[in-house]
């Protein structure tokens, strides 16, 4: 066997006493079954407090097998809160690359600061992954990464593009596709760099599925059919990224959504926007609002959701309370003038639901809400006002909208569309088209959001400045730029 | 190389691998629920057609619909492994899928390219699909490429490449003989993936060079949005000799659907179509591109 450890390592969703770990044998990674036979092989792990591994505090043998790709998911437990710690694996004689990580602290525990990043949406033939170099050379205590981690488009195109073989042009579609599709992406040294400098705690959006699917309906596509494309498209999600054993899917349905605490510092409640939502009001596309996407019968995250998102927030002991999702909850009127027109995809498509969550948080008292998104390929701070088209209403939350890391090749510091946006939407109080992530630092006091962006990312050999810094204070909802 | 520590024995509080008890040694066909009795018998394989017939043309679709059916009562996830006698190739060698499990039962289908790489002998060479304990063997007869008559598209099926090839499209789409607007949308012409970069290119490649005297580019348009609105406007239409590209039709502005160059005769192995420009400034899309020997 050649070197099984070709995509790297990651660990995710840190417990006070524990992680997952992760790791995939594909000694041919492009191969569908990554150059695996359908045997099951023991892979070792062990974990210690320095990076030379003299002081190995927990090991163990997983088996991988063929039915997860031979994925190896080990969910370390015994671990001590917020400690760093560095792990590795062990298969056929060839040890892996060393993956950094970081346990929660203890439930009752307030640390005095902790570091966060967050990041989305990575079309690979778009540009090189400058920002998740920036982003690993910053050892953050925990990255978030909010949906569009792979596009089930063909690749074979653009800055970078992949060959003409068919399975590159064609979508992914097939268990076998989309496994080769992330095996595609991970074999990114950027991207491998990001997984091991930090645990990741992620949530998908529409591509690693379908281009704006919406429960069972994808465009077209009967649900019958969509829903097994569905299911193939959960199964690879969850064999790549380091997700534990309650996520794992059950045919088309995986349960996404869950909380982290970082003892009484944060709580991050990772949402799930797409597999419980109506569908797009209105044909999707960009609309004026109208009876459907203020119909009270929509939502965006499903009822159960929406419920369990505002009793936790409610029961939460934590400071920040951080939402981690796929898609503004700002309005984005993005037309100028009188007129508005809103994505039907954004919560502006199912501004009933944004108007219970908003006004939820502000019936029930909930303080120092911070919602961190994706989607839009541009860096958008917000207030998040009860009613936005009032400049006296109250701000009840704060929205932190990160730039993609890829997808949309270089972009500008501020396009046409984003001047429009800024003009038209008063609750907006910063807009960059350019690529990126944002790192965040989080105290008892203040949340400083630190928009990282590239100057190009289609050359391989791009610079990341930061371009604005924001912040927010305890008590105070409406962000400062700092 | 780093120190190999000797990893025996689980330390302290154990660790178990989230995957733990499931059927680990099942390779073929897996369920998705632990624990649940093995349903290897439950998926049925099909492939169709039964027997398959191509010549080394490589743009000429030669496909096998390669079906799984879940018969049971619990869903699985299967796979069909696909092998070709030398030198068939395959574009795909596993087919893993979701199989439901419903009623009526719901089929999954993948479409599989086989491709007679240039230089395969006239003959027949079993296409072979297994899924668990079932196998299907599907006959391919090769046969030669007839010799072209006069007056023949020489690009008829040959190797199509291009800079890009939006999802919904097929490189070869541009030369499968179909030069009909109607037939645009079922993938009979190739329309780039990369919306509003320029330039883009379309190639067509032979094995062995041929002699051409007239190159035939159709691109897109319908009475109610002719080439003017949609087509391809400024492009350069090349054949390569001796290793160099060399123009022999430049064209600007243009409106024609079908636009027709006329050079001195030129052997050649590669001929493409640079669009430098389209008229709806988003994709470049042709229909066909054809090549015919001087007269």
């Amino acid at each position: 066997m050649d070197d099984p450890f070709t995509l790297g390592v990651a660990s995710g969703d840190p417990l006070p006493d524990g992680v997952v770990l992760w790791t995939r044998l594909a000694p041919d990674p492009l191969d569908p079954f990554g150059g695996m036979d359908r045997r099951t092989y023991p892979v070792q792990w062990e974990v210690a407090t320095d990076e030379r591994f003299g002081r190995v505090v927990r090991r163990g043998t997983t088996r991988v097998g063929p039915e997860f790709g031979h994925t190896a998911h080990v969910d370390v437990r015994g671990l001590k809160p917020w400690r760093e710690y560095f792990y590795r694996f062990r298969c056929g004689g060839f040890i892996s690359p060393v993956g950094r990580t970081r346990t929660a602290p203890s439930p009752e525990q307030l640390v005095p600061r902790m570091s966060l990043a967050f990041a989305s949406c990575q079309a690979i033939w778009e540009g090189w992954y400058t920002a998740h170099r920036d982003l690993a050379s910053r050892r953050h205590d925990v990255v978030l990464f909010l949906g569009d981690y792979i596009y089930e488009f063909g690749n074979d195109r653009g800055i970078r593009p992949g060959d003409g073989e068919e399975h590159n042009t064609r979508q992914a579609v097939t268990l076998d596709d989309y496994r080769r599709r992330y095996a595609t992406y991970k074999l990114d040294p950027d991207l491998q760099a990001a997984h091991a400098s930090a645990p990741w705690i992620v949530v998908l959006d529409d591509h690693e599925v379908v281009d704006n699917w919406a429960g069972p309906h994808a465009g077209s596509t009967p649900p019958a059919e969509f829903l097994v494309r569905r299911a193939n498209a959960l199964r690879a999600y969850w064999e790549h990224m380091p997700l534990r054993a309650p996520q794992l899917p059950q045919g088309p349905d995986m349960r996404l959504h869950r909380r982290l605490r970082y003892g009484r510092l944060a709580e991050f409640s990772m949402l799930d926007t797409r597999q419980y939502r109506d569908d797009q009001a209105n044909g999707d596309g960009t609309k004026a609002p109208n009876a459907a996407t203020a119909d009270p019968a929509r939502s965006l995250l499903g009822f159960p959701q929406e419920r369990w998102l505002l009793d936790g927030l409610t029961a939460s002991p934590a400071r920040w309370n951080v939402l981690g999702h796929q898609t503004a909850i700002t309005l984005l009127d993005t037309v100028s003038g009188p007129d508005v027109a809103v994505p039907m995809d954004t919560w502006d498509g199912y501004s009933a639901s944004r108007d219970r969550l908003l006004g939820g948080i502000a019936a029930r008292g909930i303080r120092n809400v911070v919602s961190l998104a994706g989607d839009l390929h541009r860096s958008v701070v917000s207030d998040l006002a009860l009613d936005f088209h009032d400049p006296d209403s109250r701000v009840v939350a704060t929205e932190f909208v990160g730039t993609s890391i890829t997808s949309g090749r270089d972009g500008q510091d501020l396009d046409a569309g984003g001047q429009v946006l800024l003009d038209e939407n008063p609750h907006m109080r910063f807009g960059n088209f350019k690529r990126g992530y944002v790192s965040c630092e989080i105290t008892p006091e203040l949340w400083l959001s630190d928009f990282r962006v590239c100057d190009k990312v289609t050359v391989p050999d791009g610079t990341v400045s930061s371009r604005a810094v924001f912040a927010v204070e305890n008590g105070v909802a409406a962000v400062q730029q700092a | 190389m780093k120190k190999i520590l000797p990893l025996t024995a689980v330390v302290g509080m154990a660790a178990a691998a989230v995957a733990a008890g499931l059927p680990s040694d099942e390779a073929r066909a897996v369920t998705s629920r632990p624990g649940a009795k093995s349903p290897r018998s439950t998926v049925t394989l099909s492939v169709a057609p039964g027997s398959l017939t191509a010549s080394e043309l490589p743009c000429l679709p030669t496909r096998l619909a390669v079906s799984m059916t879940n018969t049971g009562n619990e869903p699985v996830f299967a796979d069909a492994t696909l092998a070709a006698d030398a030198p068939i190739v395959l574009t795909d060698e596993v087919f893993s899928t979701y199989l439901p499990a419903t009623d009526p039962d719901q089929p999954v289908t993948r479409s599989v390219g086989v491709r007679v790489p240039h230089g395969t002998a006239p003959g027949t060479y079993d296409l072979t699909v297994t899924a668990g304990k079932q196998r299907v063997v599907v006959p391919l007869t090769v046969e030669a490429v007839p010799e072209p008559a006069p007056g023949t598209n020489l690009a008829f099926g040959r190797l199509a490449t291009a800079s890009s090839t939006h999802g919904n499209f097929r490189t070869c789409g541009a030369v499968d003989g179909d030069s009909d607007y109607r037939n645009w949308s079922t993938g009979s012409g190739w329309n780039d993936a990369d919306k509003g970069v320029f330039p883009d290119w379309l190639a067509v490649t032979w094995p062995e060079p041929v002699q051409l005297g007239r190159i035939e580019v159709v691109t897109y348009g319908t009475p109610s949005r002719p080439a003017a609105l949609q087509g391809v406007k400024d492009f350069d239409v090349q054949v390569r000799t001796g290793g160099d590209w060399l123009t022999v039709g430049s064209y600007r502005a243009n409106t024609r659907e079908r636009v027709v160059t006329t050079f001195d005769p030129v052997t050649t192995d590669s001929i493409r179509v640079v669009v430098h420009a389209s008229n709806s400034s988003d994709y470049s899309r042709i229909l066909e591109v054809e090549a015919f020997a001087p007269r």
